[in-house]
């Protein structure tokens, strides 16, 4: 079993003593479908952001697949943030030429393929496109990367339901043996079938780290209604 | 479009027995070759490690067996699917039974009710 | 991987420097035709009208430079600062690489709009034309410089190529280090930057001058503080080259630091 992703002791800290991470210490494995799962203001984002470089820590150390932060990282891994991302003023098609010049394990086919099931216009350029067939766009670029790991910061947040089931379909087909994809949401009950293992985070403290089954068996409740329990108000 | 999963309980569980379903009901026919476990679970709208985490405890059950790599496949043993079919009705007549007497019938009311609903059901066709 | 982010940085700054350089050629081009048709100059109505149109010249060309610096700062700031950075800073590339090209890209089109401006005034106020208009030969004006100088037209101008290029490497590096501290900030990031950037250039401007009284290149006890221009090719050339290297490879080190430690997404 590859260590994917081990983080140790990340602390972020924000002006006023504010900490949005505290000692975090966690380690993921290849093969996993894993659900950050916490309440707003829980750290989820802070943490991935900081796996992205796109934060710079406090304290603490990240590894990717052994490597810390930098080139070989950022190839490993694939991202799709919770905003819009890309330069609005360019096409879809050289969006794809784009991703396919920077990144080795971009497979250009595969997202023509789903750009074209998901009947969207290779020719247009990105502020035309609504809100919903950019975050599509953008879905389908992270996923045609043959990437290590994963990360979906609230990918089925603002989208409609079919939307969502395409969302959870392109996941699970892009699953492999190695790779693990770690998805952040607050919507658990939608998410919850397809998913290995579920991280609780709790103002900036990982709280729980377990998988459904072991959830369910043990607990004779669902991952949804858990969360709940844990983090109620 | 998933597969209906109650979600109190364990996920492998569940699909185990809506495999079960399919094989005594005859959607599988004894012999037969699985899908995947990426397909299946494609289908079932669930993890692939779940899926297959429920084909294993059905192979230690016997009912599907592995080919090295031609896939999986099920059982040809028709007497162990016949019992597994038994099996399960038990557990819907027991439920169901038990239900009655929930609202209160006793056990000898049971085959009248049952000839009853049959044939109101044939009446109305 | 630098060549290709710097085909990319290229092209997002194209998109509008060269609609906005081709004005300049245009303006250039219809300013020439004037300033060679001295028989234009003979009626007082069409004088008029011709000295509006130098007035317009010269109000555009300001406009072309400082829209070229802010268009510069501005495709900085939302590739590295913006949404934008998320891709920007996920590409598989070392901070400095992405950094470089961003000064390579941005030095260019500076570098080009410096040209383009200096060639235009060239033919607009330079022309035969116009240097006949005051009486002047190329030749004569060649000779007087050498003359008064000690050093030849020349040798000035190469002297102020290099100079300008320099000059334009540096600018653009504090420009970017300007919004880069500017990010430190928790509120006003912008106004921070643009604060920051008038902090740098003036202290920058006052160091140098503050740093060539003591060696008399810069003189202070005439009526006008000035520099004298006859030691221009030597020591305070140097020393105005030297003073602008360093500023741009502090402003280097210093945002490329900020770029890979501080920046918060």
């Amino acid at each position: 079993m590859n260590e994917l992703l081990k983080i140790e002791g990340l602390t972020k800290r924000y002006s006023g003593n504010l900490f949005a991470l505290n000692d975090l210490h966690l380690t993921l494995n290849g093969g996993e479908i894993v659900g950050l799962l916490g309440p707003n203001g829980s750290g989820k984002t802070t943490l991935i952001k900081l796996v992205n470089d796109c934060l710079y820590p406090t304290a603490g150390t990240i590894l990717v697949n052994g490597n810390p932060l930098g080139p070989e990282s950022k190839e490993d891994i694939a991202y799709l943030p919770d905003c819009t991302f890309l330069n609005e003023s360019m096409r879809v098609n050289n969006l794809l030429n784009y991703y396919q010049d920077f990144y080795n394990n971009f497979d250009k086919d595969k997202a023509w393929n789903m750009l074209r099931d998901l009947g969207i216009n290779q020719n247009a350029r990105m502020k035309t496109l609504s809100k919903g067939t950019k975050e599509k766009v953008q879905l389908v670029l992270t996923m045609s990367r043959n990437a290590k790991l994963y990360i979906l910061d609230e990918p089925i947040g603002g989208v409609d339901p079919a939307a969502r089931d395409y969302i959870l379909r392109t996941i699970l087909s892009n699953y492999s043996e190695d790779a693990t994809v770690l998805i952040s949401t607050h919507l658990i009950a939608d998410i919850e079938n397809v998913l290995d293992r579920v991280l609780f985070l709790k103002q900036g403290q990982l709280v729980l780290n377990s998988t459904v089954d072991e959830i369910r068996s043990e607990k004779g409740k669902s991952v949804d209604a858990l969360f709940r329990e844990v983090f109620q108000c | 479009m998933p597969w209906d999963l109650d979600e109190n309980r364990p996920i492998y569980l569940q699909l185990m027995e809506r495999i079960e379903q399919d094989i005594v009901s005859g959607k599988y026919n004894p012999g037969d070759k699985l899908p995947s476990v990426r397909d299946l679970a494609l289908e079932a709208g669930v993890n692939p490690n779940t899926m297959q985490k429920a084909m294993s405890e059905l192979e230690r059950d016997g009912l599907i067996h592995a080919k090295r790599t031609s896939g999986r496949f099920i059982t040809e043993d028709e007497n162990m699917i016949k019992e597994l079919k038994r099996e399960l009705a038990q557990e819907h007549i027991r439920a169901f039974i038990e239900n009655m007497r929930q609202l209160g019938f006793d056990i000898n009311e049971i085959p009248e009710l049952i000839t009853d609903a049959a044939k109101g059901g044939q009446s109305n066709e | 991987m630098l060549g290709k982010q710097f085909k990319y940085d290229m092209r997002s700054l194209s998109r509008i420097l060269l609609i906005v350089h081709a004005f300049v050629v245009v303006m250039a081009i219809i300013g020439s035709f004037f300033s060679n048709n001295s028989a234009l100059f003979q009626s007082k109505e069409s004088n008029m009208w011709i000295i509006l149109f130098f007035l317009f010249y010269v109000i555009f060309i300001s406009v072309a430079a400082f829209s070229t610096q802010l268009i510069i700062a501005v495709d900085f700031y939302k590739s590295m600062f913006s949404n934008q950075g998320y891709l920007t800073r996920t590409l598989p590339l070392k901070h400095s690489t992405t950094f470089l090209s961003k000064v390579l890209s941005g030095s260019l089109w500076c570098f080009i709009d410096l040209i383009l401006i200096f060639l235009s005034i060239m033919f607009v106020f330079f022309s035969p034309a116009m240097l006949s208009e005051m009486s002047v030969t190329y030749q004569e004006l060649t000779d007087s410089f050498q003359k008064e100088l000690g050093y030849s037209l020349t040798t000035f101008i190469i002297f102020i190529g290099i100079y300008s290029t320099i000059g334009v490497i540096s600018g653009v590096l504090m420009i970017y280090l300007s919004i880069a501290v500017g990010q430190l900030f928790t509120s006003h990031k912008i106004l921070g930057s643009v604060a920051v950037y008038f902090g740098i250039t003036t202290l920058t401007s006052l160091l140098s001058s503050g740093l060539m009284i003591p060696t008399g290149m810069f003189s202070v006890t005439s009526n006008v503080p000035s520099i004298d221009y006859r030691f221009l090719i030597n020591s305070t050339g140097i020393f105005l080259v030297m003073y602008s290297v360093v500023t741009g490879v502090v402003s280097y080190i210093l945002s490329l630091y900020l770029i890979k430690k501080k920046t918060d997404l």
